[in-house]
């Protein structure tokens, strides 16, 4: 969300294959700017996305931890976040799958070509082993690349973002609620679970109208009014 | 053979085993009644499924009718046992000790005998004390005229003040201000009756607060030769005010299901065939089941000893800590999960105090308590601490947690030690000197691995498009996939195609298939003269196979192979010779 004119001729989406495919610098500098105007979650969401564009790059995640700190929020970090962090994802589908799908062309040509017909040439039998290694861990790295890929999981993602309360909307003041009550039932008198700070990630599991069920870091469900939530993947 | 005597002897022993001795029982549901009401005999006939009884058995001063069977049919470790029970309404007419004469029962081709009984019927006014409960409930489904002449009977005879009574179970009349105390309340109801509760029940007055009421349980319990339907409730109160406590009685209200009388000319065992076998007419009768009251003294928490992070926790606990992961990079979040155990207020409990937290980031803990009883008194309790490394730190923080004992009458305090753990790629910490050097402008202190490779904080000019959708969502990536499955996929078909048409062809060609290629490998030159001469004799064999004639023109060829196979001394041979039947054969090919 942006509240200076500013902030808004810094960020253009790109148009063209803008529903499809977008720049995770263009979100690194967003988050810049509102970091800059004092919209901390604002920031952390527009660094979430650039991250999920691209995970290898260190500059937003060097930001996004220094965000989430100053917000007292901890930096959710998994395996697959710290593999992708050095190694992009795409990189390593793409790699796996050239190596598995030549190496498995590789064996059917041996196996159907009669290459080893026989025990008395071991070396061919070694080669056979071979290729069949590599077009085994050729697939495996490509199933990998795809399962540490944050887009697989972001689809379902969305970071806590209350709107400013009216008044301070129209001031340009981006002061957002401190935190959002997480209720046990979608009902504004329900009983509130807990507490969720402002820019927490969340993973949606279920959208009812206004109301969204949601799972927190911690496990716990609970609903949530869906206007405070964004998509980590904005919906176009 | 064998197995036919074996099968043989497997029927004869189940049908031995199917028919075991006949004999008859008679048992009466109630042996001592007030006059007026009525009890039921049964008759039970076991080894057999079908006996002669009689309607109506004659006895001094009783009127005993029949009023229905049931049959029943076991099988027990291919043991087959059968059994039939005859039921009579016994209506006793007078006072005293009468005596039911033996039944006589025709089973089975056998005549039995069951035992005299004695039934005790006393006058109406005179309450039957030792007499035990009727089994046939008036709100059950049961067979039911009888039954329901029997409710009939009750009907009149209901003593509503002993219908039910309700009783308070609280461990101790002595306890502390804050402290929680299990409260257990009973209410029964004469199993007889049908019964339903109209809410929760009132329990609690000034200076008490109670904890909702957890569902209740149901149980059966004899009281005076009664047998009780017991509703339990239970929950959790505590105190907030010290002196003495008068806890009102708690009561429930209740709603009972009374049978009521059929109206006089109409046969209750046709109106009860008519109601389903259900006990005809039913009341509700409200009431309220009340407790006694209880009194209670609540004294203070002692001043003496009084910790400074105490929060109110009375009870008996034991704390342990955990920290998990153990290794961790700096920044990279940890978990110290904090465990209290024990009994007590868990639900007002809270966590434990972290100590010397210097270089954490902590937040506040997620709470998780696990009860192990049904008040929620006696239980786990975890605490969650989510904190994160701001420097090289070797433990996490350690914990204290301060209660109060109410059986040892003192406060005692638990405490944790840090427990270590190891960070990575850590930022030393902050050293006095180096922020003075700093603050007066001199040599800074050499920046950290993390610091040098920040350069956070500039904007990037260089842009770059990334998909939003993963490699399973884009379309090129599927149909590169797809592509690749296709691909591999048809050249396993060329492949095994060609194998197949390989393998399915005729022996024929086959054999002209091996000719054509030894054909081609005779056109190699540096073929020794032993196999191109084997070689060539195979070709001139099978062409003298396909065309006879062919045997003079060929015959050399073979004759020479004999030679090089055979001869004793070492031929030379010209190239011109392997040419020239090399031509030989290919024209016979021609002419094949």
């Amino acid at each position: 969300m942006l509240f200076t004119s500013n902030h808004a001729e810094a960020f253009q989406i790109p148009s063209g294959k803008s529903a499809l495919t977008a720049s995770p610098e263009k979100y690194y500098n967003e988050a810049l700017a509102e970091k800059d105007a004092g919209d901390l979650p604002a920031a952390s969401l527009a660094l979430r996305r650039a991250l999920v564009l691209d995970p290898t790059l260190a500059v937003a995640q060097q930001e996004l931890q220094k965000v989430l700190s100053k917000m007292e929020l901890p930096m959710e970090s998994s395996w697959q976040q710290k593999l992708a962090s050095r190694y992009a994802p795409e990189k390593i589908t793409f790699v796996g799958t050239v190596i598995g799908w030549s190496t498995t062309v590789a064996l059917i040509v041996i196996f159907f070509l009669q290459i080893l017909p026989s025990t008395k040439k071991p070396k061919r039998w070694r080669l056979f082993f071979l290729v069949l290694f590599f077009c085994l861990v050729g697939h495996a790295i490509s199933v990998l690349g795809v399962i540490i890929d944050p887009r697989l999981h972001a689809r379902y993602e969305v970071v806590l973002l209350p709107k400013p309360d009216s008044k301070a909307a129209l001031e340009h003041q981006p002061d957002r609620p401190a935190t959002t009550p997480l209720r046990a039932t979608p009902a504004d008198a329900a009983s509130v679970l807990a507490q969720l700070p402002t820019g927490s990630c969340l993973i949606l599991l279920s959208q009812h109208g206004v109301w969204s069920y949601v799972r927190t870091a911690t496990g716990q469900e609970g609903w949530i009014a869906s206007g405070s939530l964004e998509f980590l993947i904005p919906k176009n | 053979m064998k197995y036919a005597l074996l099968i043989t002897f497997f029927f004869a022993s189940f049908c031995r085993a199917a028919s075991p001795s006949v004999n008859a029982t008679a048992t009466l549901s109630r042996n001592r009644v007030a006059a007026g009401e009525v009890v039921q005999l049964d008759v039970k006939v076991t080894g057999a499924q079908q006996a002669d009884v009689p309607p109506e058995i004659a006895a001094a001063g009783l009127q005993i009718k029949l009023t229905g069977q049931s049959s029943q049919v076991q099988m027990i470790n291919f043991k087959v046992s059968s059994s039939v029970i005859y039921s009579y309404i016994v209506v006793p007419l007078k006072t005293g000790n009468l005596t039911i004469p033996p039944v006589t029962v025709r089973a089975e081709g056998q005549i039995l005998k069951t035992t005299p009984l004695q039934l005790a019927v006393i006058s109406s006014g005179t309450a039957a004390p030792n007499a035990p409960p009727q089994q046939v409930s008036p709100m059950g489904p049961g067979p039911t005229a009888s039954s329901s002449r029997i409710a009939n009977q009750r009907s009149n005879n209901v003593d509503r003040d002993r219908l039910g009574f309700a009783e308070i179970v609280i461990p101790k009349k002595k306890f502390y201000v804050g402290e929680v105390v299990p409260v257990e309340i009973r209410f029964y109801v004469d199993a007889h009756y049908g019964f339903s509760t109209m809410g929760p029940p009132n329990f609690g007055g000034e200076g008490v607060l109670t904890d909702r009421f957890k569902d209740p349980e149901q149980s059966r319990e004899e009281r005076n030769n009664c047998i009780y339907t017991v509703a339990t409730f239970r929950a959790l109160f505590a105190a907030v005010k010290t002196g003495v406590l008068d806890l009102p009685p708690a009561t429930l209200d209740i709603a009972v299901a009374i049978p009521e009388a059929i109206p006089a000319g109409i046969d209750p065992d046709l109106f009860s065939r008519l109601m389903g076998g259900r006990s005809p007419l039913v009341r509700e009768h409200k009431m309220t089941l009340k407790t006694s009251a209880t009194h209670c003294e609540v004294m203070p928490l002692p001043a003496e000893g009084h910790p400074a992070d105490f929060s109110g926790a009375i009870g008996q606990f034991r704390l342990e800590g955990s920290v998990a992961p153990q290794k961790v990079d700096q920044g990279d979040p940890v978990t110290l999960s904090l465990k209290l155990s024990g009994q007590g207020n868990f639900q007002a409990l809270k966590g434990p105090q972290l100590k010397e937290r210097q270089g954490w980031r902590t937040y506040p803990p997620a709470e998780h308590f696990e009860g192990s009883d049904v008040f929620g008194w006696r239980g786990v309790k975890t605490f969650d601490t989510t904190m994160i490394a701001q420097q090289a730190v070797a433990a996490t923080p350690g914990s204290s947690f301060s209660y109060f004992d109410p059986v040892a009458t003192k406060y005692i305090t638990l405490t944790t030690k840090p427990l270590p753990l190891e960070i990575t790629n850590a930022t030393p910490a902050p050293t006095p000197t180096a922020t003075a050097a700093s603050a007066a402008g001199g040599a800074s202190a050499p920046p950290s691995p993390v610091a040098a490779k920040s350069i956070t904080g500039e904007r990037l000019e260089k842009m770059t498009q990334h998909f939003w959708e993963d490699p399973l969502h884009q379309k090129e990536w599927v149909l590169t996939w797809l592509a690749f499955f296709c691909g591999a996929v048809a050249l396993i078909g060329i492949f095994a195609g060609r194998a197949y048409a390989q393998r399915t062809r005729s022996p024929r060609d086959q054999e002209r298939q091996y000719f054509q290629q030894q054909l081609l490998e005779l056109e190699d030159t540096e073929l020794d003269d032993e196999t191109f001469y084997n070689k060539a004799a195979e070709c001139a064999e099978y062409l003298i196979k396909q065309d006879a004639s062919r045997l003079t023109e060929l015959e050399e060829i073979l004759r020479r192979r004999d030679e090089v196979n055979y001869g004793a001394r070492k031929t030379f041979f010209k190239t011109e010779e392997r040419q020239r039947i090399l031509e030989v054969l290919t024209e016979n090919r021609e002419k094949n």
